[in-house]
């Protein structure tokens, strides 16, 4: 029999445009001003995709003697990126191949009501929006809505300096949920017939960030969105799988979003226990996606999500602690600075 | 600037004979970069730097969160490296003057296999299998980052003590090295600085130009002083400068084009009519299409940032 062990998610990592930071000076100077109101801003971020990152030149590592642990790919940190164009939600300007996030951005005027702001009932509040969207089903026809983000502010202005800290709130059962066995990759699984279709109908579908899976033998896959769940998983004798974009590029975790996908499975449909597919796909080559995971999750016993809702997601600073994060933008703005190394 | 206001805008093709391309050529090259290369996608930049001889949506090109595993430094040339050698710049200038070429054997070995490079995905893509096959990531030339100077010049913020910010142990966190900067010895994962690759039209030389933007190992935006360490050595300080982007309220490292027509020039000229190269059939005039010079100007920026891996999806 199979150990379960417990189902382990790779965070986000946040990553913001340096331009993004230049905008939202802008707009505190000259439209914000002195105001606190809470702004909508916008992220993107792209499924795992282990293999595209590898040195270009290897033969530097000829020379010297081999590593006593075996290096494997490397992998790319869990990115959600924010765009210069970020706080212009009428834009859309990502890169392609990325998946949208929507957020809230709350800039605060001074380092002491940056400080002061009760982040903790923020984050409860954020928390609260997804569960309500879980609740009422809007989260069944706009599945971003999982992913949403909180992200709070203070824009030294003087020394051009950037204090932020995000939060991508994430819900938690009673107890964690659990992996059957180990991740398996797609290819283990499916036949190359199979996952060819199946990358086609995810293009076709205009690439959601989860869907339905069911598969026939032989060779016949079927592509549907959250929403169908009750005409899609009819079938007993089929194979059912729910597909998620997972930015993840671990070969052992499943990221950030499948956690709050599993809420919503579990409070709108019951789901104890399901297959789950990681699709990671390769930017600029979407046909390609050997990357991609399945992994079997598991709800233990009696276990349920508490009401109100109980959730985790403060991103860590840079020494791993509960803390915000800074960007200096004193070399690429401050005019007295940008002299020095003018040419 | 006054300068570029007062050059007329290039209308008529010399790109071979110049190596210079017309805004229009621009264009094109970058739509089959774009076609050629998904990653790249066109941007707009702020609406009051637009400049009228390219289309609104289409002023400059962009591949964001390209990944640099290596410092150039840690990249020194070993002995089985072939030689650095000089394009010349001209008959009338001295040999400094000349484009340094290193690094050749490590970009493509000739103009042909750029040539290739372009018309034959699947050669490359084998290529690319075999780099990453025999690719061993050098743990001891990796510099830990506590010995990286200057990796304290813009910690965050400590003297936020922020105690009211709780939250419960989650077993369910996978505890990756994402924010653990003393990861070191972990082999899986590993910290990459990232690049956002921007290409511009230069109207006064009438050549492409490529910015750099690049963040840290924690996603930090980096100084230029650092930029400069993924940088060719031979290039640094040389033909790196720091300027304000076209399009941009930003300044960032900029690879200077004053010498980019001539190279380029140099480079189409090699290739000839293109026939050796398998870009044209015999017996067909055009040879080196102007839609492919971005594509070959992206192998020859190549030796001036060996380490920012761009590249990879010229193969998609």
């Amino acid at each position: 029999m199979a150990t379960s062990s417990i189902l382990q998610f790779t965070p986000f990592a946040s990553s913001v445009d340096a331009a993004f930071w230049q905008e939202l000076a802008n707009k505190k100077l000259n439209v914000l001003k002195l105001s606190e109101a809470s702004q909508p801003v916008y992220a993107y971020y792209a499924t795992g995709h282990s293999q595209q990152t590898h040195p270009p030149f290897p033969d530097t590592a000829n020379t010297t003697s081999s590593t006593t642990t075996p290096t494997t790919t490397t992998i790319m940190p869990t990115r959600i990126c924010v765009p210069a164009q970020g706080l212009d939600t009428n834009d859309d300007t990502r890169p392609p191949f990325t998946f949208r996030v929507n957020g809230t951005l709350l800039n605060t005027n001074t380092l002491e009501d940056f400080k002061k702001l009760d982040k903790n009932q923020l984050f409860q509040q954020h928390t609260v929006k997804i569960w309500e969207a879980i609740q009422n089903e809007d989260a069944l026809d706009h599945p971003n809505i999982l992913s949403d983000f909180l992200l709070l502010t203070f824009a030294d202005l003087k020394k051009y300096k950037f204090y932020y800290w995000f939060a991508f709130p994430a819900l938690m059962p009673q107890e964690p949920w659990l992996q059957i066995k180990p991740m398996d990759s797609i290819g283990n699984v499916f036949s190359s017939m199979e996952m060819t279709a199946l990358a086609n109908a995810y293009q076709a579908a205009d690439r959601p960030p989860s869907f339905l899976l069911r598969r026939k033998k032989p060779n016949t896959v079927l592509f549907g969105q959250l929403r169908d769940w009750d005409e899609f998983f009819t079938n007993e004798q089929d194979e059912f799988w729910v597909g998620f974009a997972d930015p993840s590029h671990s070969e052992t975790n499943p990221g950030w979003p499948l956690r709050n996908l599993l809420a919503l499975l579990h409070e709108k449909h019951g789901i104890r226990k399901l297959n789950i597919m990681c699709y990671r796909e390769m930017p600029g080559k979407v046909n390609l996606i050997d990357a991609s995971k399945l992994l079997v999750a598991e709800l233990p016993p009696t276990c349920h999500y508490s009401k109100p809702p109980k959730s985790v997601g403060w991103e860590r600073n840079a020494q791993a602690k509960l803390a915000p994060r800074m960007a200096d933008l004193g070399p690429l703005m401050d005019p007295i600075r940008l002299a020095d190394t003018a040419v | 600037s006054v300068r570029e206001s007062l050059i007329p805008v290039l209308k008529n093709s010399k790109f071979k004979e110049t190596g210079c391309l017309t805004p229009e050529e621009f264009i094109a090259a970058g739509e089959f970069l774009v076609y050629k290369c998904p990653t790249w996608s066109w941007e707009s930049g702020l609406s009051e730097k637009t400049r009228d001889y390219l289309p609104k949506d289409k002023q400059f090109l962009v591949t964001r969160n390209v990944p640099c595993l290596r410092r150039a430094k840690q990249m020194e040339l070993t002995e089985d490296e072939d030689e650095t050698r000089q394009v010349d710049g001209g008959d009338d200038e001295k040999d400094e003057d000349g484009w340094m070429y290193t690094h050749s054997s490590r970009v493509t070995k000739t103009m042909d296999e750029i040539a290739q490079t372009i018309m034959d995905d699947e050669e490359e893509e084998e290529k690319l299998k075999q780099n990453m096959e025999a690719l061993k990531l050098d743990q001891e030339k990796q510099v830990p980052l506590d010995e990286i100077p200057g990796i304290d010049d813009i910690p965050d913020i400590d003297d936020i003590d922020d105690d009211q910010v709780v939250e419960e142990d989650d077993p369910a966190i996978a505890q990756g090295p994402q924010d653990d900067t003393t990861s070191g010895d972990n082999d899986k994962i590993l910290q990459v600085r990232t690049y956002d690759v921007f290409i511009t039209y230069d109207k006064y030389y009438q050549t492409p130009r490529m910015w750099l933007f690049g963040y840290d190992e924690q996603r930090r935006p980096l100084p230029s002083s650092r930029v400069f360490e993924d940088v060719n050595q031979d290039y640094v300080k040389k033909t790196v400068t720091i300027d304000t982007h076209p399009h941009l309220n930003m300044n960032l490292a900029s690879i200077h084009p004053c010498k980019h027509a001539e190279v380029m020039q140099k480079i189409i000229e090699r290739m000839g009519d293109g026939v050796s190269a398998g870009l044209a059939e015999k017996g067909q005039e055009t040879g080196i299409r102007v839609d492919q010079y971005l594509i070959i100007f992206l192998k020859f920026m190549s030796s001036v940032v060996p380490t920012i891996d761009y590249d990879h999806t010229i193969s998609a």
